[in-house]
């Protein structure tokens, strides 16, 4: 989440770092062929574990110089990789280690460039996927998968075979997809003292909420005697359907979304943004911001910015991800003189809502092509992956003293015996805790009014009531609410000649017409526009990407 | 005899010619990638080498011509400003007599040179808003309609060129103040028994000593002529000001970094040196010619 804010930064030191990475690959060294696991070629399962013990190199993205081991622990010898040397006959070596995204990518493409060995499991980022796997130098684990997965693993994947969309390449998969860990289908917060001052109810769907914006804007909900507040808080200043303040809901009432593509009743793919649900939807922003229900300063504003007014208490409705609560509207937690509550987005006219949802995967795990023990990843990952039985060791925690401490045979994870703020997690193979697709949730039950067991029910009832609320109403409502980009693929040719313009033009028009700049009208003109500047193009190698994942 | 005495003072400028070798020489072997298809798995030795194409790619590009004007604009007046407002500023502070005052308004004035436009975008947005920004609320109670600083492309020009110069001349004046302390004082007290007043005084002797200053400013802000501020931009400007705002940089960041297309952002940055290039060397001729005003 705070990654947005560092945009601007990240993008300054990226711009520097162009020119410098560019020098350094050119200096590729040579590749150095003593692979540290092959020597161990015999080795099988006697008892679950590994005879003789097997190495596994892995690089971390999240260890950096501030994280705090165990005392007595380090890098190499922790205590996740004492027990995965004990129990499972698995010898886990770290190469190097960095903490962050920026750097952590930079050093995979430094690797690359240069030839270097890659380590045998490695995180790999959403996009750099596709660079590792035209590489040539990750392995492709379809049949290791089929062969050594655990049982459980194998159903999940296949109740959901899209999940391997971002891996997949010619029928073949480069990699092991990671279940994203934050997700954020879109929540409505609303005042909750301003509707009920005014005899509302909350919006169940767009025309309701037109009336309570109507309310919100005109009959004066903060009581001091003056015209200052609006309807709902937006952001414009990088595109409408975003992920906070986002006007998204109102392009999913009418069941599109700008900048998605979507699975066309012909089979095809087709791009949301030139569609005429996205002129429906963008007519009726335009009539609340002719009426006065948005920010007049909308398009100025980013997300962050945007959620401002909705903090300050000058206006009602915000919607964004479940988690908002925590950020950026957490100044807003601590006021209470404002109560804010969480509801389901609103419907259309045609009872549907929806929202842009991020990827079901935003990550990989890939092998490198001559690793020769999926066998033991396998084992180990059916040993750490999430969640956890009763009788697993790692029910309560990861270890003891690390990220929790037993009380009277009760867990306790904010005592002083714990290690405070490490992620056990970062120790392991997988660089964050792998969570088989499809886990329960612990919001409902917890609302309801369970005692919070394990650790991460206990995290949860940390959280404010709101967003307990937010978050049960997302996990109830992402299966209809969630609106995927059906594309997934590299980015075609035409793409990344093109796209940049393209966005352009759509972004400016779009806003354009929601300020009244521009006729709604002007939105068939974009389409034709957008066509015709390379969109068909597109269109025929998106099309063309979809049959060959097939 | 000779060498012995100034291989200290070679010895001294040894770290900085290193500095400059290894990270503005050496780093300069980068722009190759304009010439290649760059793939960043491949490596500069391996990726493909197309030519001209990327170049002719930028020429051709729809937008091009759009982002190209409005750098040129609006880089144009920031130089143009950014010479004239500092100049006039630095005449004025010397004519003041009390020492603290000026001291305190020299401080005062190049202050904003050290904020970062990553804050000033956001108080920017903040006091220029329509409806709760400060300055809005001033123009509307002096009776005039709201203006839409950010969200109409000319204001939007206006607000970036105004806002630029406001943060830059406080600091681009230290220069001219500098010069005008070189300025000999027996020039003065010589105008002073000829009978001249202070106007004939800056006219004669004060603006004259410090024209080379001036044209040496000019000069080197040329180069920046294909410059319209990067990071000021990228944090002010949105989709309504497209039009009249985007410049070559935060167009070859959406394409470049965003769109990764590495080879094409070096291109039209290549494009960008050898343009500015090209204006300093001529405009250094010419000062050197017409003005007789040497640097090097």
């Amino acid at each position: 989440m705070r990654r947005k804010k560092l945009k601007i930064w990240n993008s300054i030191l990226a711009l520097t770092m162009v020119c410098s990475i560019a020098t350094a690959c050119s200096s590729a060294g040579k590749t150095d062929g003593n692979g540290s696991a092959e020597g161990n070629q015999e080795s099988h399962l006697v008892n679950g574990k590994f005879e003789p013990p097997i190495t596994i190199t892995t690089v971390s993205p999240v260890i950096g110089p501030q994280y705090k081991f165990m005392e007595g622990d380090s890098l190499n010898d922790n205590f996740h990789i004492r027990w995965a040397r004990d129990t499972l006959g698995i010898n886990i070596k770290f190469l190097w280690n960095v903490d962050g995204t920026e750097a952590y990518q930079t050093k995979q493409r430094l690797m690359l460039a240069s030839n270097e060995q890659l380590p045998d499991v490695m995180y790999v980022h959403n996009n750099q996927i596709n660079t590792f796997i035209e590489s040539g130098q990750v392995m492709d684990i379809t049949e290791a998968f089929e062969k050594y997965a655990p049982e459980r693993l194998k159903e999940a994947f296949n109740k959901d075979p899209e999940l391997w969309v971002r891996v997949a390449k010619d029928g073949k998969k480069y990699g092991l997809p990671v279940l994203s860990d934050t997700e954020t289908n879109a929540v409505m917060f609303i005042r909750q003292d301003w509707l009920d001052k005014l005899g509302l109810k909350a919006p169940t769907t767009i025309d309701e909420m037109e009336q309570v914006m109507d309310a919100f804007t005109n009959k004066d909900p903060d009581g001091n005697g003056k015209k200052d507040t609006i309807g709902i808080s937006l952001s414009g200043k990088d595109k409408l359907a975003t992920w906070a303040a986002t006007a998204d809901f109102v392009f999913g009432a009418y069941n599109q979304m700008p900048e998605l593509w979507f699975k066309a009743e012909d089979g095809t793919l087709k791009y949301g943004s030139i569609q005429p649900e996205v002129k429906t939807a963008l007519g009726k922003l335009a009539d609340w911001f002719q009426k006065g229900y948005l920010d007049k300063s909308l398009g100025t504003l980013d997300n962050e910015k945007a959620a401002e007014s909705f903090i300050q208490g000058k206006s009602g409705i915000y919607v964004g991800p479940a988690y908002s609560p925590e950020w950026p509207l957490s100044d807003m937690m601590k006021d209470k003189t404002m109560a804010v509550k969480a509801y389901p987005i609103p419907k259309g006219p045609d009872g549907q809502f929806g929202s842009t949802a991020a990827e079901k995967t935003n990550h990989a795990l890939m092998f490198r092509k001559d690793f020769k023990h999926m066998d033991a990843f396998f084992a180990y990952l059916d040993k750490t992956m999430k969640p956890y039985d009763k009788d697993s060791e790692f029910y309560y925690g990861q270890q003891e003293g690390f990220d929790y401490a037993m009380e009277n045979g009760k867990p306790v994870y904010n005592s002083d015996k714990v290690t405070a703020g490490a992620d056990p997690y970062a120790l392991h193979l997988t660089a964050f805790p792998y969570k088989l697709p499809g886990t329960k949730q612990p919001y409902d039950e917890l609302l309801a009014g369970k005692t919070p067991e394990t650790p991460d029910e206990i995290k949860a009832a940390s959280l404010p009531e709101v967003e307990l609320n937010a978050f049960s109403i997302m996990y109830r409502d992402k299966g209809k609410q969630a609106m995927f980009n059906a594309f997934a693929g590299p980015a075609t040719p035409t793409m990344s000649k093109k796209d940049e313009l393209l966005k352009k033009m759509e972004r400016e028009t779009f806003l354009k017409i929601v300020y009244g700049e521009q006729s709604l009208d002007s939105f068939d003109k974009f389409a034709t526009d957008w066509a015709k500047a390379g969109g068909d193009e597109i269109t025929k190698e998106v099309n063309e990407w979809y049959k060959s994942t097939k | 005899m000779k060498w012995r005495r100034s291989f200290p003072l070679h010895l001294l400028v040894l770290p900085s010619v290193l500095f400059v070798l290894i990270f503005q020489y050496i780093p300069m072997g980068g722009i190759v990638i304009a010439f290649q298809d760059y793939k960043p798995w491949l490596g500069i030795r391996h990726s493909a080498w197309v030519g001209w194409e990327n170049f002719e790619y930028i020429f051709t590009y729809p937008d091009s011509k759009q982002v190209i004007v409005n750098t040129l604009i609006i880089a144009f007046f920031k130089i143009v400003a950014g010479m004239i407002v500092p100049f006039t500023f630095a005449l004025l502070l010397n004519e003041i007599r009390l020492v603290i005052f000026k001291r305190s308004v020299q401080t005062l004035v190049y202050l904003p040179h050290f904020l970062s436009w990553v804050i000033l975008g956001g108080i920017l947005t903040d006091i220029l808003s329509i409806n709760n920004g400060l300055v809005n609320q001033f123009v509307s109670w002096l009776g005039f309609e709201q203006i839409p600083f950010l969200q109409d492309g000319s204001w939007f020009r206006f607000t970036v060129i105004l806002s630029d110069i406001w943060k830059e001349f406080g600091f681009s004046t230290i220069i001219y103040l500098a010069a005008l302390t070189a300025i000999n004082p027996s020039l003065y007290e010589a105008a002073e028994t000829d009978g001249a007043g202070r106007w004939k005084q800056t006219i004669h002797i004060t603006i004259p000593s410090i024209l080379p200053i001036a044209a040496l400013v000019g000069t080197l802000a040329l180069g920046n002529i294909l410059n319209a501020g990067f990071d000021q931009i990228m944090n002010l400007y949105n989709p309504l000001v497209y039009n009249k705002g985007d410049i070559i940089d935060t167009f070859v960041y959406r394409q470049g970094i965003l769109g990764s297309q590495f080879s094409f952002s070096t291109a039209f940055g290549l494009f960008k040196s050898v343009i500015s290039m090209t204006l300093i060397v001529v405009f250094y001729r010419l000062a050197y010619k017409y003005a007789n005003y040497r640097l090097f």
